[in-house]
């Protein structure tokens, strides 16, 4: 999977989520989840979780954590697919 | 250190509970009219529940004013009790900006065996909590913990954005072998409408208490969002049941 395919991805994922829609039409990789797109603190568990589902991949709890921004999933998304 | 801080707290905690209780009860009982429909009936079912239990309980109440916590412990116990059971004087966890800027209030929260939170904190910090909370688990106290996350703004259990943090505590400790008991506690007053500060004067609460053991295939998130599911769900029922009495 290409970054610009995850990134699509994650952006539609995350959509649902994100009371600022926006930030969301304008995002970009350094776009912060939490506080840019106005996305509960509590959803961003659901959000990685549906990253899980959708590219079919585990991410860890320490992975987890790192994700603050929209590159930093596209980062870990890709990487955990495998190219 | 960080647990040689922790024991020492919880020793002044416990010295300090007739002070904390009386002032407590004195404020709510006291000065804001506060009175309990089924105390006794509650105190005499959270014995029962716990008399056998020698590990860990987490307590998870629905939360709907910002002195819940307060009025859960005057429920739980009378002082004395608490002096010789600390079980029953559970650990709390509030978030830090909302008394932090306090003295008085850090006071209070520190002889009320607070440890302070601070939602979407730095990861290092969070981490650090929740090894706090492992770490006094462990050691068989109490716990409460808003399964909610945050007072709920429709009056009701929230069952759709509630946090999974007491999940991811359940899961955690249970790879650390514990078996925590989990109380789910549903607090009302009677003239409580919706979310507040703090409940109006002469207020008549109810309260009740059940046992959930929530159980799950999976790790790690996926697991600390089916626990606090479970959790959310059993208060959610309780309140069903306060409303159709």
């Amino acid at each position: 999977m290409t970054p610009n395919e995850a990134f699509t991805k994650v952006v539609a994922i995350i959509g649902p989520f994100a009371k600022n829609a926006d930030a969301l039409k304008s995002a970009t990789r350094e776009t912060v989840i939490l506080t840019d797109l106005g996305v509960n603190s509590a959803r961003l568990v659901d959000i990685i979780l549906a990253f899980e589902d959708e590219f079919n991949v585990a991410i860890d709890d320490e992975a987890a954590d790192k994700i603050r921004t929209l590159g930093d999933a596209v980062d870990q998304i890709v990487a955990l697919t495998g190219k | 250190m960080k647990r040689l801080s922790i024991k020492l707290q919880n020793l002044i905690a416990q010295i300090s509970v007739p002070f904390t209780f009386g002032t407590a009860v004195l404020l709510l009982r006291g000065f804001l009219g506060y009175r309990w429909e089924n105390l006794r009936d509650f105190r005499r079912k959270i014995r029962a529940l716990l008399q056998k239990q020698e590990g860990p309980v987490i307590l998870c109440p629905n939360h709907l004013t910002m002195i819940d916590s307060l009025l859960l412990i005057w429920a739980m116990t009378p002082a004395w009790r608490a002096i010789a059971k600390p079980q029953l004087f559970p650990w709390n966890t509030p978030e830090k900006r909302n008394f932090a800027h306090n003295p008085i209030l850090r006071f209070f929260c520190y002889i009320g065996k607070c440890l302070p939170v601070v939602r979407q904190g730095p990861v290092d910090k969070t981490r650090a909590f929740m090894d706090k909370i492992r770490a006094l688990l462990k050691k068989g106290q109490s716990l409460m913990m808003f399964p909610e996350g945050a007072r709920s703004t429709s009056g009701r259990v929230d069952t759709e954005n509630f946090a999974y943090g007491v999940g991811k505590i359940i899961d955690d400790v249970r790879k650390d072998g514990l078996k925590p008991k989990v109380l789910c506690l549903y607090l009302r007053g009677n003239r409580q409408t919706g979310k507040s500060s703090v409940p109006r004067r002469r207020n008549r609460f109810f309260i009740d208490a059940e046992v959930v053991e929530p159980t799950t295939p999976h790790s790690g998130l996926r697991a600390a969002r089916d626990l606090a599911t479970q959790i959310i769900q059993r208060l959610a029922g309780m309140e069903q049941a306060y409303f159709a009495r």
